[in-house]
């Protein structure tokens, strides 16, 4: 069973910003790191992760900026991407909200819906 | 890389180079590129990195979407300015989320270009809670868009559309994807629907009546599954038996349902030879017992024809030989005469068997049981039989040994006539043995699904009934009697290639043979084994099985060999495979879970993506190339362990042999998550060329 990108739209904001809360990263690593952390059960695409990035940094949650990435050493400079104060109070507001959401799906959602 | 530049280039060919977009153009790329370097470094090849990399990337024009309603579309406020034609309705937007400001300034200002994306009459690619008119709208949302080419419409009217329409009418529509549409509950009449779920079929006519103008590709729920024709066709069609078997076909319901729960479209009815029944297997039975009897009989006469000259010339006075002197002759034409008459008589029965055999597939798995049971039971007393033949062949000089000694003509004519009395004999149970074995085997024959029996006519004429037409019979049984003969009835075996139904685990489980699993074409099975105790195998809840037949020992089981090939893209979630002697190989497939064992034999696989790979062997080899497995468990006693690829968790154990690694998996300790645990009792580890000794455990 695949996840629906429809349902989870609403909410790549707040997992890119999660990812985004420990540290710094760039484009290709925090998908890597969303797959590992979901057990490869969301693997978001590159057109959606690119697209969150320029709707998030125009609305301040994020800013970017250029740099080399630490491990490799190769000279390729990546657009990294960093929290702002703004994308922190915005990442809490939708823990919020999908807290919310959940406890108003709650009731709705069968335990066992194979049993219907 | 190349290919991955090349598709990049040609997504955004058809855009604008604007600094916005060319710059979401170098980002993309770069991860892609990422992606692509890393599912190199995993071990994958070049087509199966760029194949992931592409399926992985998403809806370029919904992101160009995203980004020209950033409001950054320079182009578009001008172009959005003065703009004609007639504002039509607008209704209110029904969220906020991603209404961007430039969005709403459009919508207030201008009807025509939605979102900034600028072209009157427009080319909108997003227009949300617009009406829209002769637009080529990409996405409408929550509008109404007529005559347009719209793509994605939900919750719209697109009449006349060419379009997706969700949750919306779509009468006259080429929708290609029309969900929850009109269809469900209203007509649809001249739609040419490709994916209509929950759609028409569901409340609408198509499925208690006709839809006589759609064309619908793909219908879930819809009029495949239960309206009639398909069900009357294939299900319950009787199998038009007639006089000619020859020519007649069975079709087979259950395989035709299977057919259209697959692609929804009419499968056309499976045709097969029909099944040889347990009555005509017993007749066939039967005849072959008195063919193998006159046969032998015949034959015994033949050889055995001699004795009367002979015995006729020296027969002593006392004994009436001057009566036979002049018989001796005669008996043997005689002899030979009632032996060519019993190859007659089995000529006819071969004849018979032939007539009931020919058109017809193999006996239904049933009869096939019984069959091999009947084998089974008899074949012990056959196999008596012959080695008394033999016995009575190669013993027929100790008559003459023993008669020599008695210097006398008489006797020794004697000897030379028990000489071929007892050839004569041994041949005959010789051949009895053999051609009752040959029935059997014709019997169990295995045969390709849809095929059927021909009988070998080589040579053969029996359509006259003249005495020639019998000598010629005759002598072609003649012939085939000296095949019974020379017949090497051990180990006899047929391959056979069987296109199989989809599966997702494979259970194999048998004693001698090799086993191979690797990517083709289809799902397919190719199978070796001793044509008189053939594996047994099926598929069954997803799950293809292959055993060694019940009821035989294991000093019966033959060598069987099966290639099981699998198409690209599908994953098996479980192989499992026990064997006690032979070689199991796998290359190029994904699998969830591998469990194989060879007690005596090499384990080899390559090119293979696993999560769990347990690999084992008794007494040789584990070899492991080109493959990913997130957790690998290789063992052998006293065969080497080789593993080339990348893991995460990996143990790796041999008593007498060596283990060599080689990865690009890091194992420095940088990912926590990494582990390798190779020991060795005498021979040594090696890892990435580097040796460690007899055991070692990374990182260190």
């Amino acid at each position: 069973m695949a996840i629906s990108s429809d349902v989870i739209r609403g909410y790549n904001d707040t997992i890119i910003l999660y990812v985004l809360l420990n540290s710094d990263s760039y484009g290709y690593e925090i998908s890597k790191e969303i797959r590992r952390l979901t057990d490869d059960k969301y693997v978001i695409k590159e057109t959606t992760l690119y697209s969150a990035f320029t709707r998030m940094e125009r609305n301040g949650y994020i800013e970017s900026f250029e740099a080399e990435p630490e491990a490799e050493g190769t000279e390729k400079r990546r657009t990294y991407y960093r929290i702002t104060d703004v994308g922190r109070s915005y990442y809490r507001e939708k823990c919020e909200e999908w807290l919310l959401t959940k406890d108003v799906m709650a009731h709705f959602i069968l335990e066992d819906p194979v049993k219907q | 890389m190349e290919t991955i530049r090349d598709y990049l280039n040609n997504m955004f060919s058809k855009y604008p180079s604007t600094p916005e977009i060319l710059r979401a153009k170098n980002e993309l790329g770069q991860m892609m590129e990422d992606k692509y370097n890393e599912l190199i470094a995993e071990g994958k090849n070049k087509n199966e990195a760029i194949g992931t990399v592409i399926s992985e990337f998403g809806d370029l024009d919904e992101l160009i979407a995203d980004l020209s309603g950033s409001g950054d579309a320079s182009g578009a406020e001008t172009q959005s300015q003065g703009t004609e034609g007639k504002p039509l309705a607008v209704s209110e937007p029904v969220s906020s989320i991603d209404s961007s400001a430039a969005s709403q300034d459009v919508h207030a200002e201008t009807q025509y270009a939605q979102n900034g994306s600028g072209q009157q009459y427009t080319d909108a690619q997003q227009s949300q809670y617009e009406q829209t008119l002769y637009p080529d709208g990409q996405q409408a949302q929550y509008g109404q868009v007529q005559y347009a080419d719209a793509q994605q419409s939900l919750y719209g009217h697109a009449p006349y559309a060419d379009g997706q329409a969700q949750y919306g009418q779509a009468p006259y529509a080429d929708a290609q994807q029309s969900q929850y549409g009109q269809a469900q509950y209203g007509q649809a009449p001249y739609t040419d629907a490709q994916q209509l779920q929950y759609g028409q079929a569901q409340y609408g006519q198509p499925q208690y009546g006709q839809s006589p103008y759609a064309d619908m590709h793909q219908s879930q729920y819809a009029q495949p599954q239960y309206a009639q024709p398909q069900y009357a066709q294939t299900q319950y069609q009787e199998p038009p038996y007639g006089d000619d078997m020859f020519e007649d076909e069975y079709s087979y319901g259950a395989f035709g349902q299977y057919g259209m729960g697959y692609d929804g479209g009419y499968q056309a009815p499976v045709q097969y030879a029909p099944c040889l029944t347990y009555e005509e297997a017993a007749t066939i039975a039967k005849l072959g017992k008195r063919r193998a009897f006159l046969k032998a009989f015949g034959l015994l006469l033949c050889i055995t024809c001699i004795i009367w000259p002979v015995l006729g010339d020296s027969l002593p006075w006392y004994l009436g030989g001057a009566i036979f002197r002049g018989l001796g002759a005669l008996g043997m034409f005689a002899s030979i005469a009632v032996g060519v008459f019993s190859f007659i008589g089995a000529g006819n029965k071969t004849k018979q068997i032939d007539a009931i055999r020919r058109g017809k597939h193999t006996p239904d798995p049933t009869t096939m049981s019984l069959i091999q049971n009947d084998w089974l039971q008899k074949s012990s007393w056959l196999q008596t039989e012959k080695a008394l033949g033999i016995l009575s062949c190669s013993m027929c000089i100790l008559p003459t040994i023993i008669t020599s000694g008695f210097h006398s003509r008489f006797m020794n004519d004697l000897g030379a006539a028990m000489l071929f009395g007892m050839v004569g004999l041994g041949v005959g149970l010789i051949v009895h043995s053999n051609s009752q074995k040959h029935t059997y085997q014709s019997l169990m024959l295995p045969m390709e699904r849809g095929a059927y029996y021909t009988p070998d006519m080589s040579g053969k004429n029996r359509g006259a009934g003249s005495t020639m037409a019998g000598l010629a019979a005759g002598a072609s049984v003649m012939a085939n009697t000296a095949g019974d003969l020379i017949r090497t009835a051990k180990g006899k075996s047929a391959t056979s290639s069987y296109i199989v139904e989809p599966f997702s685990q494979i259970d194999v489980n048998i004693s001698r043979g090799n086993i191979e699993l690797k990517q083709g074409d289809r799902f397919s099975l190719e199978l070796t084994g001793p044509v008189d105790a053939p594996p047994v195998w099926g598929v069954q809840d997803g799950r293809l099985t292959i055993r060694n037949p019940e009821n035989v020992g294991f000093y019966k089981h033959k060598k069987i060999n099966a290639v099981i090939t699998v198409p690209a893209g599908v994953t098996i979630t479980d192989f499992t495979t026990r064997l006690k002697l032979g070689n199991i190989a796998l290359k190029d497939v994904v699998i969830e879970k591998t469990n194989v064992t060879s007690d005596m034999g090499n384990v080899t696989a390559e090119g293979v993506s696993a999560g769990i790979l347990r690999a084992n062997s008794g007494m040789g080899n584990v070899t492991v190339k080109r493959t990913g497995a997130t957790q690998s468990y290789l063992s052998s006693s006293m065969g080497n362990v080789k593993f080339d690829g990348v893991f995460q968790h990996l143990e790796a154990n041999s008593s007498m042999g060596n283990i060599d690694v080689s990865t690009q998996t890091d194992i420095s300790g940088l990912v926590p998550e990494n582990e390798a645990i190779l020991a060795t009792s005498m021979g040594i580890v090696t890892v990435n060329g580097k040796k460690y000794g007899k055991s070692v455990h990374l990182p260190e």
